[in-house]
């Protein structure tokens, strides 16, 4: 053992606290060597001296002072009461989940109040002509309240005075709109027939903020649909002191006219309210457009940026043309439907107003009233799918095939290798979604409406993907895309067959 | 000096002591002057080693049994009471010292005032006189030695007061302190060799 290690095992070795064996080698290093031998006399002098140092006295009545502390931060923790309570990280805790809590649950409940695309699919009013009145089935919605010379009568059974029931959330919206439904029947202006899809109250009171027409200036006596909307969101649809009405001159190409400017007290009873609106939907039986003044402006700026000014001191002619569009157009051409459960956007294309309708099954509609926010996500990608590229509808089976169509049409719409005109690309890769959509050993699919010639090559890739049906129509075609028929979504499987029907409009 | 229970800085942790802390823990609010009294000195003059301040000392020492008061429940049982009452204490006076250091480093230093520079140093108090260390008082001797534990870093100074001037076990140190028995001896032979360096001009053969 070296002196190196002996003088670091001295202080061990004073104190007694060496092994034994370690021990006899300290003692037969030091019994060598005087060196280590010194060091550890100085040692233990050191620790001799360390050992002797007097103790400090500590301050007298420390017991008493501590007895007079330990009372003092007692009576404090008693007198802060809630306070202390409040501040204890414990509370504070708690309080901020809460906070957190409250902060996402208002979130979720006001997204799902005034977030219009989540709204607007949940239209629901069908104005039919009155001979196809009884083949007016529920085509697609779950059932449908008929309006008939004053008298209300739902397919489900609801009595005529009896209001659809409405939501927690839009109790108020619901009631109101109930009343603008039943106060448009009294009015007897319009028209034979109202469907009124029930299918939520608050679906019914966002009907009124939105309505999309099409209008087809080449033909006489084209269909002008009406496109209203006012700012959407149940606090709006209660205060419409403002009712502008637009009126498209189709054959005459006068454009849109303002027809009036009515300024209405905030306070008007909405019966009132609903009887103004009353005749508004009565001109536009008759073949007016009635458009909001904010919607077309909306749109046409959002399509094309150059919208057509509004002539606001023409009534006489618009008034002419209302007549005329109301005398010569065909029963078929008067209808003027919104879509039960689409959504309709306008879309300015040169001098037409074309609309962009989605619309889904009943099924997709329940769901979407039950307010999933997957449902939400899909509503999202495909609007956004369809304003991008201008597709003018798709309409799929069920909402696992809709769900479907969006993941396809986002996948084909991320691949970079899309040609110079934005043409659509797909292979079975990017397509998941498409194959479950059937379900089982069923079918189920979707319908795409798009322009002939406008996306080559798109329909040979959805043959890679389903059961392509191509349907050249014509442009004006006025009859809707249809959904493949929806035989069977029992389960999610590839191995049912996909339906894609392409209708290609001719131009 | 004596306290009543046990003689401040020269004992073990004494059974007395333990045995308020029994009664203690065992709901009698009295026992607890006992223990005040009991571990006063010692607490104290652990604070005062390593504060190196009387009134920090008391402030130091008042709250450790406060704390102990109203910790009273987390003691366990697995070691003595006094082992960790030790601990209570090394854990204030640590926070203390922080703070401590962090005032100093913010507080204004006048130019006019006296430095200690010019204060001597350990070894020049002892050489003023007749010249040989050897003839130097016992008195002056411990003050030397006390200058020399004042003068250790915190982590050794507390070792070595609570094993040499306390007399603690190595075991019951390392407890205290919350280090390995390996860091303890560690610290308590290099702390000594310290002092010892110090003090070397005033050792010799000489009995002390």
């Amino acid at each position: 053992m070296s002196c190196k290690d002996v003088r670091c095992r001295l202080s061990e070795y004073v104190d007694g606290e060496l092994d034994t064996f370690t021990r006899a080698q300290v003692l037969s290093h030091l019994y060598a060597c005087e060196d280590c031998r010194r060091e550890l006399h100085y040692l233990e002098q050191t620790v001799s001296l360390l050992k002797g140092v007097e103790a400090v006295s500590p301050p007298a009545d420390i017991v008493g002072r501590v007895r007079t502390r330990i009372a003092g931060e007692s009576k404090r923790a008693d007198s802060r009461g809630v306070w202390y309570f409040l501040s204890t990280p414990q509370f504070r805790a708690a309080a901020a989940a809460c906070l957190v809590l409250g902060i996402c649950t208002y979130g979720l409940i006001h997204f799902d109040a005034a977030d219009p695309a989540s709204q607007a699919d949940k239209l629901a009013v069908v104005v039919p002509p009155a001979e196809s009145l009884d083949q007016a089935a529920p085509r697609d919605a779950g059932s449908v309240s008929t309006v008939r010379d004053g008298r209300v009568s739902t397919s489900d059974g609801l009595k005529a005075d009896e209001p659809v029931r409405p939501l927690a959330s839009a109790a108020p919206v619901a009631a109101e709109s109930t009343a603008h439904t039943m106060a448009r029947a009294a009015e007897g202006k319009v028209g034979d027939v109202t469907h009124v899809d029930k299918m939520q109250p608050q679906t019914v009171a966002k009907s009124k903020d939105r309505i999309s027409a099409v209008e087809k200036p080449d033909e006489p006596g084209g269909v002008a649909l009406a496109n209203r909307k006012t700012t959407a969101g149940p606090r709006a649809a209660r205060q419409q002191d403002t009712a502008t009405v637009r009126i498209a001159d189709a054959n005459s190409g006068a454009g849109l006219e303002e027809l009036a400017a009515e300024k209405r007290p905030a306070a008007v009873a909405p019966a009132s309210a609903a009887a103004m609106e009353a005749q508004a939907d009565a001109d536009k039986m008759r073949g007016a457009s009635v458009a909001g003044a904010e919607e077309l402006a909306f749109a046409s700026k959002k399509t094309r940026g150059d919208e057509p000014s509004p002539k606001k001191d023409e009534p006489a002619a618009e008034s002419a043309a209302s007549a005329k569009l109301a005398s010569g157009r065909p029963a078929a051409r008067e209808r003027a439907e919104v879509s039960s459960v689409g959504q309709r956007t306008g879309l300015y294309e040169g001098n037409e107003y074309r609309e962009l309708e989605r619309k889904q099954t009943a099924p997709r509609r329940e769901a979407v009233a039950r307010g999933t926010s997957q449902e939400r996500g899909a509503d999202d990608g495909l609007d956004s799918f369809v304003g991008r590229h201008r597709l003018v509808s798709v309409v799929a089976s069920n909402d696992i095939a809709m769900r479907g169509v969006v993941k396809a049409l986002e996948a084909f719409d991320r691949r970079p290798n899309r040609d110079s005109k934005g043409a659509l690309k797909a292979d079975a890769s990017n397509t998941g979604g498409l194959g479950s959509a059937a379900g089982g050993q069923g079918s189920a699919g979707f319908t795409i409406r798009i322009r002939r010639g406008e996306y080559p090559g798109f329909v040979a890739e959805l043959r890679k993907v389903g059961s392509v049906s191509e349907r050249v129509m014509s442009l004006n075609a006025e009859d809707e895309p249809r959904a493949p028929v929806d035989t069977g979504r029992a389960g999610i499987a590839s191995s049912g067959t996909v339906q894609i029907t392409v209708e290609l409009l001719d131009e | 000096m004596k306290d009543g229970v046990v003689v401040a800085g020269t004992g073990a942790v004494d059974p007395d002591g333990e045995e308020f802390a029994r009664r203690f823990r065992a709901g009698d609010d009295k026992a607890f002057d006992g223990l005040v009294r009991a571990y006063q000195s010692r607490m104290y003059n652990l604070a005062f080693r390593i504060l190196h301040s009387h009134e920090d000392a008391d402030e130091a020492t008042q709250e450790v049994f406060v704390q102990a008061y109203k910790a009273i429940g987390d003691f366990e049982g697995r070691c003595k009471f006094g082992t960790w009452l030790y601990t209570v204490a090394v854990n204030i006076c640590r926070n203390r010292l922080r703070q401590t250091k962090r005032r100093a480093q913010f507080e204004v230093h006048s130019l006019d005032a006296p430095s200690d520079v010019s204060a001597p140093p350990p070894e020049a108090v002892t050489s003023k006189q007749d010249g040989p260390p050897a003839r130097l008082e016992r008195a002056e001797l411990m003050k030397l030695v006390e200058k020399c534990i004042a003068s250790l870093p915190a982590e050794f100074a507390e070792v070595v007061v609570m094993r040499d001037m306390q007399g603690m076990s190595y075991e019951e140190v390392a407890v205290a302190v919350g280090c390995s028995l390996g860091t303890v001896k560690s610290r308590i032979a290099r702390g000594r060799e310290a002092v010892k360096e110090k003090l070397r001009p005033y050792l010799g053969s000489r009995e002390i």
